[in-house]
């Protein structure tokens, strides 16, 4: 016994000798599932190349990751926030986050301009599609105005109006020839659609389970990141982006501790080099933003040319979503 | 001896009092952030005028007690025929009973919401069985609707319904009952007008708990309403989380609350008129 107890006491001082003295640590907040993994990868790799400690915190959904920047304001422990970039420009909007210091990181020249915020780094793109399953639904869809087909009564699921920051309702806008400044065709497109509802999802993470439960043949709009796994030849899902134009998330980071801005920065200058971005895209099945960058062969057929994707106005969307919320609520989420 | 005896007293009260204070500041200081927040910023009551003068709004309401008190009456019916039965059977089944309830208790509501998915389904076990039998043409739609979410919350708050009761139930005396039947009564008269009448302290306890819990439940209406069964829970969170509406989603939450509370009290004063009056 006493053995042992010895042993314990010097396998522990061993193992206090190994850690780093004094190591920085970095908290990087992400969602979970596959989205974690991927930031696992350049997180890690980070933490091998200059020798910090990388920990990660979980939101549930993008925007209870903002709530908990807002929570912690005052004295923030997240130092990185993956989240998409019209989350991010809410919380820029509440000073949540630190000014991006592009003299102070000469790596972010591996990025065209754009991409570059004031206070937060577009990293990759995600894509949107209606996704279906073979087995479930009675024909092959192709179009948007599929989604109203009779023989889908019943058979269709579709978001909320708050879904990926009110996307689904800017895509059934865009899908009919309007947009965000113009609902009126969307919102007459979701009227149709109401009869072959069966159950809304308001998270990805739904989407996939009531796909995959087989309670939907059809969901109205998914995320490609989510369903790669489950696409290929011989899958009975397939995943559609419809002709016309496209709509896409962008991941990007953000810092959110102004004590620890130094190491966040290098850390945003870490994920816009090629190595990273492709190491993540790897993972999430999403498009870099960095040029030299590659995406994984999983989603390259599904690339849509930079022409089709819709560069949507969120200060316009994040300012009357409330609104649309109330309307869809009224008229299409309710029997 | 009579001094130390005061002194433990006073030390027993002040151990027991300290906790109990303790948790009824935290409530109070954060019932008082919540009536801040619906006030704060908003003109002449603006965010209850908004949630209470719109149908919208109102629905919630009207939605979140209707499916509490659905689920508070098919809960206490099962409940306490489950109760009743733990007083009945042998040690080893009543050992039985309690680790499954315990483990119903402890297992991670997410999973088994989605085990009711999986079950309960358009494609699920119960729909793929009675349309292989014949029994029906097309998948009878058990979730997605008021009686999934009922029947989630039945499921997740049976443990709350069952305990109290049983352990009232496990002290009436089994010599009233034999009394009873002595003087003629037969089974049922007996319980209706002895076991039953002592049990209602546990029945009461039950309600409230269960009526409680179904009216604050987030992740059941979520998962099994399908969008069109949100409850007030869902709505304070998308107020708050979705559209930082911090004041509109402390508005509907403070008027759930009132509510709730309001009937609780109604039904426990009531109940106690009763017991008092037997």
């Amino acid at each position: 016994m006493h053995r042992l107890g010895g042993l314990s006491v010097v396998l522990a001082v061993v193992l206090l000798a190994a850690l780093p003295a004094g190591a920085e640590t970095l908290v990087i907040q992400t969602w979970s599932g596959t989205w974690e993994n991927g930031a696992r990868a350049v997180g890690d790799a980070f933490a091998r190349k200059y020798n910090v400690e990388v920990k990660y915190e979980l939101q549930q959904n993008t925007r209870l990751g903002i709530a908990k920047l807002r929570a912690q304001k005052d004295n923030p422990t997240i130092d990185i926030a993956f989240s998409t970039n019209d989350a991010l420009e809410q919380a820029a909007a509440e000073n949540l986050l630190v000014p991006i210091d592009v003299k102070a990181a000469p790596g972010l020249a591996a990025l065209p301009p754009k991409f570059v915020h004031k206070n937060y780094l577009d990293v990759m793109n995600i894509l949107f599609g209606l996704v279906y399953r073979k087995d479930l639904a009675p024909f092959e869809l192709t179009k948007w105005s599929d989604l109203a087909d009779p023989r889908l009564k019943g058979k269709l699921g579709v978001p909320t109006a708050q879904f990926a920051g009110g996307r689904w309702l800017i895509m059934a806008a865009l899908a009919n020839g309007g947009n965000e400044n113009n609902m009126d065709p969307g919102m007459a497109y979701l009227k149709r659609l109401k009869p072959n509802i069966l159950a809304f999802y308001a998270t990805d993470g739904e989407s996939v389970k009531v796909v995959q439960s087989g309670e939907v043949a059809v969901a109205g709009l998914g995320i490609l990141s989510d369903f790669a796994k489950l696409l290929g030849p011989s899958s009975q899902y397939r995943f559609v982006i419809p002709d016309g134009p496209v709509l896409t998330s962008v991941v990007a980071v953000g810092m959110a501790n102004p004590k620890n801005a130094a190491l966040s920065l290098k850390f945003v200058e870490f994920l816009a080099q090629p190595e990273a971005q492709t190491a993540y895209c790897g993972i999430i099945n999403c498009t870099p933003v960095n040029p030299s960058a590659s995406p994984p062969d999983a989603i390259k057929e599904f690339r849509p040319s930079a022409d089709r994707i819709y560069a949507a106005d969120f200060a316009v969307i994040n300012k009357k979503l409330p609104e649309w919320d109330e309307w869809y609520k009224k008229e299409i989420q309710a029997r | 001896m009579t001094t130390q005896s005061a002194r433990a007293s006073l030390g027993t009260r002040a151990a027991l009092g300290a906790p109990a204070l303790a948790v009824l500041v935290l409530i109070a200081a954060a019932l008082s952030s919540l009536v801040v927040a619906s006030v704060a910023a908003a003109p002449w009551f603006a965010h209850y005028r908004k949630f209470l003068g719109d149908d919208l709004y109102l629905a919630y309401l009207y939605r979140s007690f209707r499916v509490a008190g659905w689920t508070t009456a098919v809960t206490i019916v099962i409940g306490y025929a489950v109760a009743y039965t733990m007083t009945r059977v042998s040690a080893p089944v009543r050992r039985l009973i309690v680790m499954l309830l315990v483990l119903q208790f402890f297992s991670v509501s997410v999973t088994r919401i989605y085990s009711i998915i999986l079950l309960l389904g358009n494609n699920g076990a119960v729909n793929r069985s009675l349309l292989a039998l014949g029994a029906i043409d097309a998948p009878v739609r058990l979730i997605y609707n008021e009686l999934g979410v009922i029947i989630g919350l039945v499921n997740a708050s049976l443990p709350f319904a069952v305990f109290p009761i049983y352990s009232v139930l496990e002290r009436v005396p089994p010599s009233l009952r034999e009394a009873a039947y002595t003087l003629g009564a037969r089974r049922a008269r007996s319980f209706w007008q002895v076991v039953f009448p002592l049990s209602l302290p546990g029945v009461s306890a039950s309600v409230v708990i269960v009526f409680l819990y179904s009216l604050g439940a987030f992740a059941t209406p979520l998962m099994l309403g399908g969008g069109f069964v949100d409850l007030i829970s869902v709505f304070a969170y998308e107020q708050a989380i979705n559209f930082s509406n911090y004041g509109f989603a402390a508005a509907g939450a403070i008027v759930s609350t009132v509510l709730g509370l309001a009937l609780v009290y109604a039904f426990t004063a009531l109940v106690e008129r009763r017991t008092v009056t037997a």
